[in-house]
């Protein structure tokens, strides 16, 4: 993976097939824990290098411009009902309660959660189109993600969604805790000696080197089972923070190009 | 809050004083958010100079929460679900509560 680099084309990203696969999975999945799975329904790309055709019809009906869109507050769209705070926890970080008094944060949830959803997820959504649609030139061995400046903001704020969700699992609450997982898989080989060494636990399960089934072992000593599942467990951790690292940088350098123009 | 620690100043400067029935913005420290992007925020959505969005973002790294914005309870409501909008932690305060 490139970070992103300014170019005449836009802000300029680089990422192998692997890699992006990887990232489309990711927010696809973060997409649905916030109710929408991205595939099911059409839409333009927003992050490409073309601009969606002025006549694309808005995705839903809350997508287009809004008639009385001059006052942002009486723009809102309030929930008829009260809503409960999400169970999810991450979920509950991207829409958190936003008092500490129980009546002013479940009236805020009410009057801005669905609409804070629906940027959330039209977000998500159009970065997993992008991903997507890259095109993979024949002999390339990357394929380039462009964002126009102007979308180069809601990526950002993208990033910072898929990157609390994948904390959230990480169980990243303070600083420290985000030093030590970057000491945790500071050995590139991390992954690869999890992967080894769960293989070899579960083949020790299954049966011995010659293949053959196994017998009155099948289900496995219990000390080792726990071992084959604790070792999984890391495996999911080093993987999910994996992720977790690269999307940092990916948005670090974005920010950095962003802010550049900022020209201060 | 994660990136370069560098940028040390002092940041005890309190911001105004605020009269007890002023509602504010309140922005919480969390270790997601990048330093850069905090800043990006502010520098963008308030419109804030680069040394003033710098060293609000620096009191939410290090003190742990700073007041981002006050105004009327309608506005800090705005200003809240933007800055959820961004994936940044805020809450609405009044009278510093």
């Amino acid at each position: 993976m490139h970070g992103f680099e300014r170019t005449s084309a836009g802000y300029v990203a680089r990422l192998d097939p692997f890699e992006r696969d990887v990232l489309v999975q990711v927010v696809a999945d973060v997409a649905e824990l916030l109710g929408d799975r991205p595939g099911a329904r059409p839409s333009g790309s927003r992050y490409g290098p073309q601009a969606p055709a002025e006549d694309e019809p808005p995705t839903s009906p809350g997508d287009g411009p809004r008639p009385d869109g001059a006052d942002a507050w009486t723009s809102l769209d309030p929930h008829p009902d009260a809503l409960e705070p999400p169970d999810d926890t991450g979920v509950h970080r991207l829409f958190p309660d936003a008092s500490k008094d129980p009546g002013l944060a479940a009236e805020f949830r009410r009057l801005t959660e669905d609409e804070l959803r629906r940027t959330k997820r039209d977000r998500l959504h159009a970065l997993w189109e992008s991903l997507i649609r890259l095109p993979f030139e024949p002999g390339a061995t990357e394929l380039e993600l462009v964002v126009r400046p102007e979308q180069a903001s809601d990526l950002a704020a993208t990033l910072t969604d898929i990157r609390l969700i994948l904390a959230d699992r990480l169980d990243l609450e303070t600083d420290e805790d985000v030093t030590l997982l970057y000491d945790e898989l500071a050995d590139a080989d991390t992954l690869a000696a999890l992967d080894d060494e769960l293989d070899r636990t579960l083949a020790g399960h299954l049966g011995d080197d010659s293949g053959t089934p196994a017998g009155d072992d099948e289900l496995g000593d219990p000390a080792e089972s726990d071992h084959a599942i604790e070792l999984e467990v890391r495996a999911v951790r080093a993987s999910l923070g994996t992720v977790y690292i690269a999307l940092t940088w990916m948005q670090e350098s974005l920010v950095e190009v962003m802010t550049a123009e900022l020209g201060d | 809050m994660q990136g370069q620690t560098e940028l040390e100043q002092d940041v005890s400067a309190a911001e105004e004083t605020l009269p007890d029935d002023a509602w504010a913005t309140v922005v919480w420290n969390d270790p997601v958010n990048l330093m850069s992007y905090v800043s990006y925020v502010f520098q963008t959505y308030f419109g804030y100079p680069h040394e003033r969005a710098e060293r609000l973002m620096l009191q939410v790294h290090q003190g742990g929460s700073a007041v981002v914005s006050t105004g009327n309870r309608e506005t800090m409501e705005v200003d809240v679900q933007a800055m959820h909008s961004y994936g940044l932690w805020a809450t609405l305060t009044q009278g510093g509560k």
